[in-house]
């Protein structure tokens, strides 16, 4: 069981200051848009990971004339309260991230997975229409979770890559170590990111296509994994990369840039066997990228043993209710923060929280509001 | 108002050490106003003395008062097996746990391109004459594990295999005393990587 019990926002984007207490199942932000629905999807997602699923500037998120912002959870994580914080603070212009944990500083590997959370929005769709960055970290961010061993080989290895690049660019004099000591690293942790991934979409295609349908989608949607590296088992996936590094070799000199290995991969999503992106009309992708993600909260759900805090942000309205219903089905078990401009009408037993101008206030549900 | 010349120097020198900031240079240098006149003699003292006496051992390069440093001197210790070293902490840390009696080498750093470090810039055409000598066997490498020292492990293995010699990592994992259950995730993560067969 995980949930989040109270989430608590100072000087983050338009709160000055937040304090709200969640309860489990289905929770709705209301209101017109530029309020700060988001923003609070965006605080709870934060608080979990230590990044925010809109910026890579983490600064954007600290409020105008303030100095730092601050998030702070109090969580049930398998029956245990725990507390998570984030904070970014204004350091040379720039936002530094710092972690907690029960109070304690904390990296962010420690951290990841603590609150499992699946996040859907509308930046979505730049996943389909994107670079592959997008997808990959779309793969990244589930498996970070479940995974601190994953998280572990990811973060070494791109350090590996930047090492790499540098003895590339020749930055450490004539070449001097040559690249042996990386290439050694890029491929035993490359080999372990690969294998990772695979059996990842592996476990994603089956729910992913369910969903589709479920969701409406006409077509059969595929999740389909592009390693930069094939093979069956460690030892074939080795010595992919090894044959690919020399084969180019000359080409990474020249650009000085290491162009081989799982930084390179891809997620494909096809429907009915053609490119996602290259057909299908927006509102397609959109139920696509939703099942995505659906099919993600289930492999979690798999593994922990229960669900991961899903946070929908504006991923209701283009619905019907009989298809809310299905997204929302918490089951009795499971904590959804969901954001609307109109009250969903599936949303029959959610908790409604109407949001105006960074202030929050509980509203009780009313049909009528829903359609007016 | 600005604190009179001398003092104002003490805390300027005191706030240029790391870790210290302007309030506690300030709390320092009123400390050290108030002690008695032999005990801040003996403090600006043991500073000089710091400076003036300890020097690099000429053998294994780690931060000793005496050439060669009492490591290096000590005729009890093991000349086959030479452990190697990032930094001179990682000596004192290795001779607190009292398990190694072989020789230490201290490279002084890892190679890391992103900070223009090759093996030039370490101490390792020292080490390469110090194992041509013949005494060393086996060559422990005790980098750490960030990915800067694996690969100045990777590269010694490298050079000094072809010289017939034993080369071995240390392993990465549990602290010894730490249940399984408190584990952190990643300590746990990385010690089932380097798990060995019984």
């Amino acid at each position: 069981m995980f949930r989040i019990r109270r989430l608590w926002l100072r000087t983050f984007r338009n709160y000055a200051l937040a304090d709200l207490a969640l309860a489990e199942g289905v929770t709705v932000f209301v209101g017109p848009n530029g309020q700060g629905k988001s923003n609070l999807l965006e605080a709870a997602y934060m608080v979990s990971t230590g990044r925010s699923h809109r910026t890579g500037q983490e600064a954007e998120v600290i409020q105008r004339g303030a100095t730092a912002a601050r998030v702070r959870a109090a969580i049930a994580r398998r029956g245990r309260e725990e507390e998570l914080e984030v904070t970014v603070a204004l350091e040379d212009g720039r936002g530094s991230v710092r972690m907690r944990l029960n109070g304690a500083p904390s990296a962010r590997g420690a951290v990841l997975g603590r609150l499992p959370v699946v996040l859907a929005a509308p930046w979505d769709l730049e996943l389909v229409r994107g670079g592959g960055a997008g997808r990959r970290r779309l793969m990244d961010a589930a498996l970070a979770q479940l995974s601190p061993a994953y998280f572990f080989a990811l973060h070494r290895y791109h350090r590996v890559v930047i090492q790499r690049n540098a003895v590339l660019r020749g930055r450490a004099g004539p070449r001097a170590t040559g690249l042996e000591p990386w290439d050694a690293q890029l491929v035993a942790l490359g080999v372990r990111i690969t294998a990772h991934r695979a059996a990842y979409v592996e476990r994603l295609r089956g729910p992913a296509a369910d969903w589709f349908g479920r969701l409406g989608g006409a077509g059969t949607l595929e999740a389909r994994y592009r390693p930069s590296w094939t093979g069956q088992g460690d030892e074939t996936l080795a010595a992919a990369g090894r044959a690919q590094l020399a084969q180019r070799r000359a080409d990474e000199l020249r650009r000085g840039l290491t162009l081989v290995g799982p930084h390179r991969d891809d997620l494909e999503l096809l429907l009915d066997g053609v490119p996602l992106r290259a057909t299908g009309s927006q509102g397609q992708w959109r139920t696509a990228m939703l099942a995505m993600r659906l099919a993600e909260r289930d492999v979690m759900a798999a593994d922990l043993g229960a669900r991961p805090v899903l946070l929908l942000d504006d991923a209701l309205a283009e619905l019907d209710p009989e298809r809310q219903r299905r997204v929302l089905d918490v089951d009795g078990e499971g904590q959804v923060l969901a954001t609307a401009t109109a009250l969903p009408e599936a949303a029959t037993s959610a908790r409604v929280i109407a949001v105006r101008a960074g202030t929050l206030e509980e509203a009780a549900w009313s049909p009528r509001s829903a359609t007016s | 108002m600005d604190y009179p010349g001398p003092l104002a120097r003490l805390i300027d020198e005191l706030s240029k050490m790391p870790t210290v900031g302007p309030k506690t240079a300030q709390r320092l240098a009123f400390h050290i106003l108030r002690l008695p006149p032999e005990e801040a003699r003996a403090l600006a003292e043991a500073i000089v003395d710091v400076k003036a006496k300890m020097r690099y051992c000429s053998v294994c390069f780690t931060i000793t008062d005496v050439d060669p440093c009492a490591t290096c001197a000590d005729p009890a210790r093991r000349d086959d097996v030479l452990c190697v070293v990032e930094d001179p902490r990682d000596v004192l840390a290795l001779e607190r746990t009292r398990e190694f009696r072989g020789r230490y080498h201290v490279l002084h750093g890892a190679i890391s391109p992103l900070d223009g470090i090759g093996p030039d810039d370490l101490k390792i055409a020292e080490l390469l004459a110090r194992v041509r000598d013949g005494a060393v066997r086996e060559v422990i490498v005790a980098t750490n594990p960030r990915v800067e020292g694996e690969a100045t492990a990777i590269y010694l293995a490298r050079l000094l295999k072809p010289l017939g010699l034993r080369v071995t990592r240390i392993a990465h994992g549990l602290p010894v005393g730490g249940d399984l259950e408190y584990a952190d995730e990643v300590t746990l993560a990385r010690a089932l990587e380097g798990r060995r067969d019984l």
